[in-house]
């Protein structure tokens, strides 16, 4: 079952808490990365974390590899492989 | 025991979105034209390897999920752990990077309008698809 909201669960609170940190040290030609409190997807085995910019016009790879570096960080910082971070979960 | 026909379907699939893309980039190469459907190529090149994944993974005897198709997020771990074995370490690491990219790249293209999809993308995700295409082909 889809989970969309508010970070309740203390796991996904450590996440995103973890996640912000990470993205504090990401800065990149004048584009900052972000997560929202509700920015994630809980699929129950399996985490969707969303990052967006804060403004247009990022270029899309550099996007990508943002993320995929976050993601890579992430999994080891909090020891879970079962998690991804991405631009949009579709519904 | 695969069934023949769900493969070959998802092959078809693959086939389709892979002239799609092709179409929709036009001729590689040529400078002087203005690529308008790059962000499509994205979605249609990714497209393209999902289902040839999934005829692979059908092909190997991996069983899908009960709703049928593997979820995108978690394409590239199950192609890594179900076909490390009979493609190599090497390749299946590969593989999990190109899809688990190419997905995110797909992502940008369709669900952020403000993001900027070039023509570099548009090339890195027809390469990606065609290096999915060429290590899980069996002809």
């Amino acid at each position: 079952m889809l989970k969309v909201g508010v970070a309740a669960n203390t796991k996904i609170v450590r996440m995103i808490a973890t996640l912000r940190e990470l993205l504090k040290k990401q800065s990149q030609n004048g584009v900052t990365l972000s997560v929202a409190d509700d920015g994630y997807v809980d699929e129950g085995s399996w985490i969707y974390l969303i990052v967006k910019p804060d403004k247009p016009g990022i270029r899309a790879y550099e996007y990508v590899e943002r993320l995929n570096d976050l993601e890579a960080e992430l999994r080891t910082m909090v020891g879970d492989n079962n998690l991804t971070v991405v631009p949009a979960v579709p519904d | 025991m695969p069934d023949e026909r769900l493969t070959t379907a998802w092959r078809d699939m693959a086939q389709d979105n892979c002239a799609t893309a092709g179409a929709l980039y036009g001729i590689p190469g040529r400078h002087d034209v203005d690529r308008e459907h790059l962000r499509s190529v994205v979605s249609r090149a990714y497209y393209a390897a999902y289902a040839m994944i999934h005829a692979r993974l059908l092909e190997s005897g991996v069983t899908p999920p009960s709703r049928g198709n593997f979820s995108h997020a978690k394409l590239p771990v199950v192609l890594y752990h179900s076909l490390e074995g009979d493609l190599g370490g090497a390749i299946a690491a590969t593989l999990w990077h190109v899809v688990d990219t190419l997905y995110k790249l797909r992502l940008v293209a369709d669900y952020d309008p403000l993001a900027v999809v070039d023509d570099g993308d548009a090339r890195m995700c027809l390469a990606h698809k065609s290096r999915v295409f060429k290590e899980l082909k069996r002809c």
